[in-house]
């Protein structure tokens, strides 16, 4: 039934402007795809936050267009031409791999123009093959690598404000209530499952 | 008894070598900037020993396992996140896959970006797709004109020759 698969991509669809709020206005991916936009933002040396808003408005309306026409694109190419675009799914994957394959190591290669790109890029391909392989989730990876320089840039400069004293992550009431509800957020998985299980057993 | 996965454990291993690896650099740094590089390269080692260690005594971990996933993405994209690829292929197969694309990457190096893309995907298509001669030749010239194209004409990049070419290897 195609309005059962529409309204669902519709709503899908919508969820991303919701996602780009965050991405945008605080530099924190709402979903999983942000946070590789929120890559790509900072490979160009922009970085999305506060600030970002007010310094780079032509980026943000570009973007903000760009997801109207998007959408209004893929609906029309998508009413218009689904019997023709299903058929690409058909199509062998050893005549698409070795394209996609090609693209992908010559893409890495147009950066910098260093080979060592393109051998990184392929060790990447087997990193993230085994990722997924083994259960180990790409999208955690992706996060922890996009913020993981914010993040670290952001506990140098407090460790300047606070002349190279860790008391400043505790001291101060805002920091000291993130970092319990972090504490709290790693171990509550951890500490509901050991309960639900002690409970299951008795 | 659940079989012990042991490609599982050796990946899970080479992880956690590879983290091994980062806090070891990091040592090499001043106090501050070791610090981040440090913490985390332990937490992935100390993981990688969890996982390790809950896949050879699955019960005696069996209170950690929790989906990361779970904490971080929304059902609308669990569905994305956690599929796997379609048809399970055997592990020589796979090994035959990887042969392929590691025998792409020397080509790359030794004669360069568009000959490699010329032989490898005429070879490829013709003797592990099994496509017609015909066929096979017409997609690797359709690629290396349109790789040529974009990348050497409008894009003005110069792909790399080769090093039996001449072409110099940058140090890392």
């Amino acid at each position: 039934v195609p309005e059962g698969v529409i309204a669902a991509e519709a709503s899908n669809n919508a969820s991303y402007s919701g996602a780009l709020l965050p991405t945008l206005t605080l530099g924190i991916p709402g979903s999983a795809i942000m946070a590789v936009l929120l890559g790509a933002f900072v490979l160009h040396g922009l970085t999305p936050g506060p600030l970002f808003i007010e310094e780079h408005m032509d980026i943000v309306f570009a973007i903000i267009f760009g997801l109207v026409l998007g959408n209004l694109f893929s609906s029309t190419i998508g009413l218009l031409c689904a019997t023709y675009l299903g058929r690409l799914t058909r199509i062998p994957v050893f005549y698409i791999g070795p394209v996609i394959l090609v693209l992908c190591l010559t893409g890495s290669f147009a950066i910098r123009q260093n080979i060592w790109d393109v051998i990184l890029a392929m060790f990447s391909g087997l990193l993230g093959y085994g990722m997924l392989k083994f259960g180990f989730s790409i999208v955690c990876l992706v996060i922890g690598y996009v913020l993981g320089v914010i993040a670290e840039r952001a506990f140098h400069m407090s460790l300047m404000i606070s002349r190279g004293s860790y008391d400043i992550f505790f001291s101060r009431p805002i920091s000291l209530i993130l970092f319990i509800l972090v504490v709290l957020l790693l171990l509550f998985p951890l500490v509901s499952r050991f309960f639900s299980q002690t409970k299951s057993r008795k | 008894m659940k079989k012990i996965k042991w490609s599982h454990i050796t990946f899970t291993l080479l992880l956690s070598a590879f983290a091994f690896i980062v806090v070891l650099t990091a040592l090499n740094y001043s106090r501050e900037a070791r610090l981040i590089p440090m913490i985390i390269g332990i937490i992935a080692m100390a993981f990688s020993v969890f996982i390790t260690v809950g896949e050879i005594y699955p019960d005696l971990m069996k209170f950690a396992q929790v989906n990361p996933v779970d904490l971080i993405t929304r059902d609308s994209e669990k569905r994305i996140i956690m599929e796997k690829p379609g048809k399970s292929k055997g592990n020589n197969e796979i090994f035959k896959i990887f042969g392929w694309f590691f025998s792409f990457l020397v080509l790359i190096y030794l004669i360069g970006f568009l000959i490699s893309i010329c032989t490898f995907i005429l070879l490829f298509l013709k003797f592990y797709g099994n496509t017609s001669w015909i066929k096979a030749i017409a997609i690797s010239i359709a690629m290396f004109v349109f790789i040529y194209v974009v990348f050497e004409i409008l894009m003005s990049i110069e792909l790399f020759r080769g090093v039996l070419f001449g072409a110099i290897v940058p140090p890392i």
